[in-house]
C-alpha cells in the first residue's frame, strides 16, 4: 500500500474501537487504537470519572439541567440560583441565595467582627436596598443578635436600619433601647397553684376549687385567683392571701376584689405593701385609712393585682 | 411504659433586705424518664414565718438568712404599713 498522509485519512463518524493508527518513527512501529486513545480521556458525555483533575478551573457549577445552581465570583462570593452581586464590599464574605437574601460575614477574624443575614440589602459602603421594597437585617456579634428594619426603599438607595429587638446578656430590649439590664426583658414564667389563705397567722381551710395563678413578665407580677373558706379555724386578725413572689422595694400596689354571697360594707380592695408577700383584703374606711375586712365563709372570693417584684 | 410525678424544688432565691426566701416548685409528669409535661408554683417564706415544714434545703436557707435581726427588721416594716 503507498504511503497515504494522515491528513488524507477518512475520519469515521462512528469509531468501533478496533481501529489503528501504526506509526513508523525510526523503525519502531507504535500502534494507537481508539480504545487506547479514549480510555486517558474524559468521556464527552456519561461515562464514569474517576481521579483527581488538577488544575480545575471553572466560572460555575451546573446543575443537573440547563441552568447554573451555584457561582463563584472573582471575589470569592457565592451565589445560590444567581450570580453575586459585584459592589459587596470587601471585607466580607458573602452568600448569596437567590436574587435578595444574603449571609454575610467578616473574612477576618477579631473583635467585633460580625454575621449578617439579610433580605433586600447589600452592603458595598454602606447599606442599600436591592429592589423597590422594604429590607431586614439580622446580626449576630459582640455577643448580641440584633433583629432591624429598613422602611421601604427604592433599588439601590441607602437604606437606615433601625434595631427594633436586641438580645444579649441582659435579656431583650426593644427599639434600641441602651438602658442595659435595667430596661431590658429578662424573664417570663408561669404558675399556678392553692391559694394559701389566712386569718392572722392561721391558715384557712379553702373549699374545693380554689385556684391561683400568675404570670410574671420581666419584673412584672399579675396574680389571680378564686376561693371559698370552708372554715377560718378560729383564727383572727388580718385577712391575707399568700403571693408567688415578694413585692420589690418602692410603692404600694392595690388591686381589684369580687365578693360574692358575702359581707361587703363598700370600699373592699387588695392591698399590697414595698417588700412584703402577702396580700391585704381591706377596705376603705375613711379617706385617710384602711381597715382589714372579715372573711365570711362560704362566699366566693375573686380578685387580680398587678404589682412589681425583684 | 410508666408515668411518674416529679415534685422538685428548682429555683430558690433570696430577695430584698428582708431576705424573702422565694420558692419555686416544679411538678412534671415523666414517661420513662422523658419528661411529657411540667407546671410551676410558687411560694414566699418570710423572716418570722414558721419553716419547719419546708424542705430541708429551703429550712438551711431561712435558717442562714433569717437571723434575729432580719426578723425584727420585716415586723417592724410591716408593722409601720399596717392598715
Amino acid at each position: 500500500m503507498a504511503d497515504v498522509k494522515i491528513s488524507e485519512l477518512t475520519a469515521l463518524t462512528s469509531p468501533s474501537g478496533g481501529e489503528e493508527l501504526v506509526v513508523n518513527a525510526s523503525g519502531t512501529t507504535k500502534k494507537i487504537t481508539i480504545t487506547n486513545a479514549t480510555s486517558a480521556s474524559l468521556p464527552k458525555a456519561g461515562g464514569t470519572m474517576t481521579g483527581v483533575i488538577a488544575g480545575f478551573e471553572s466560572t460555575g457549577i451546573d446543575d443537573n439541567a440547563t441552568s447554573t445552581a451555584v457561582t463563584i465570583d472573582a471575589n470569592e462570593n457565592v451565589g445560590i440560583g444567581s450570580t453575586p452581586a459585584t459592589d459587596w464590599h470587601s471585607n466580607y464574605s458573602v452568600l448569596q441565595v437567590g436574587g435578595q437574601a444574603d449571609i454575610w460575614t467578616h473574612k477576618a477574624v477579631g473583635a467585633g467582627k460580625a454575621l449578617h443575614i439579610s433580605h433586600n440589602a447589600e452592603y458595598d459602603t454602606g447599606f442599600k436596598f436591592i429592589a423597590n421594597d422594604e429590607a431586614t437585617l439580622y446580626v449576630q456579634a459582640d455577643g448580641a443578635h440584633r433583629f432591624s428594619h429598613g422602611a421601604y426603599g427604592t433599588a439601590g438607595s441607602a437604606i437606615s436600619f433601625v434595631e427594633r429587638l436586641k438580645i444579649d446578656a441582659d435579656g431583650l430590649t426593644f427599639k434600641g433601647n441602651t438602658g442595659g439590664a435595667a430596661t431590658a426583658l429578662d424573664d417570663y414564667e408561669e404558675g399556678s397553684g392553692t391559694p394559701v389563705v389566712k386569718y392572722g397567722t392561721t391558715t384557712m381551710s379553702l373549699h374545693n376549687g380554689a385556684l391561683a395563678r400568675y404570670v410574671k413578665i420581666g419584673s412584672s407580677v399579675t396574680y389571680l385567683f378564686e376561693f371559698r373558706i370552708s372554715n377560718t379555724n378560729s383564727g383572727g386578725g388580718d385577712y391575707t392571701l399568700a403571693l408567688p413572689f415578694a413585692m420589690m422595694d418602692g410603692g404600694y400596689a392595690v388591686g381589684g376584689l369580687r365578693i360574692y354571697n358575702g359581707a361587703v360594707a363598700g370600699g373592699e380592695f387588695l392591698g399590697l405593701h414595698q417588700n412584703q408577700s402577702n396580700l391585704r383584703f381591706n377596705r376603705n374606711r375613711n379617706n385617710t385609712s384602711v381597715t382589714s375586712i372579715t372573711p365570711t365563709l362560704n362566699a366566693y372570693y375573686y380578685g387580680s393585682i398587678t404589682y412589681r417584684t425583684s | 411504659m410508666a408515668l411518674t410525678k416529679v415534685i422538685t424544688q428548682d429555683k430558690i432565691e433570696v430577695v430584698s433586705e428582708f431576705k424573702h426566701v422565694q420558692v419555686r416548685t416544679k411538678t412534671a409528669v415523666m414517661e420513662d424518664g422523658v419528661e411529657l409535661s411540667s407546671g410551676f408554683s410558687r411560694h414566699v417564706v418570710s423572716a418570722g414565718d414558721d419553716y419547719s415544714n419546708e424542705s430541708a434545703e429551703v429550712q438551711a436557707i431561712c435558717a442562714a438568712v433569717h437571723t434575729d435581726a432580719v426578723v425584727a427588721a420585716l415586723a417592724a416594716h410591716v408593722a409601720a404599713s399596717t392598715p
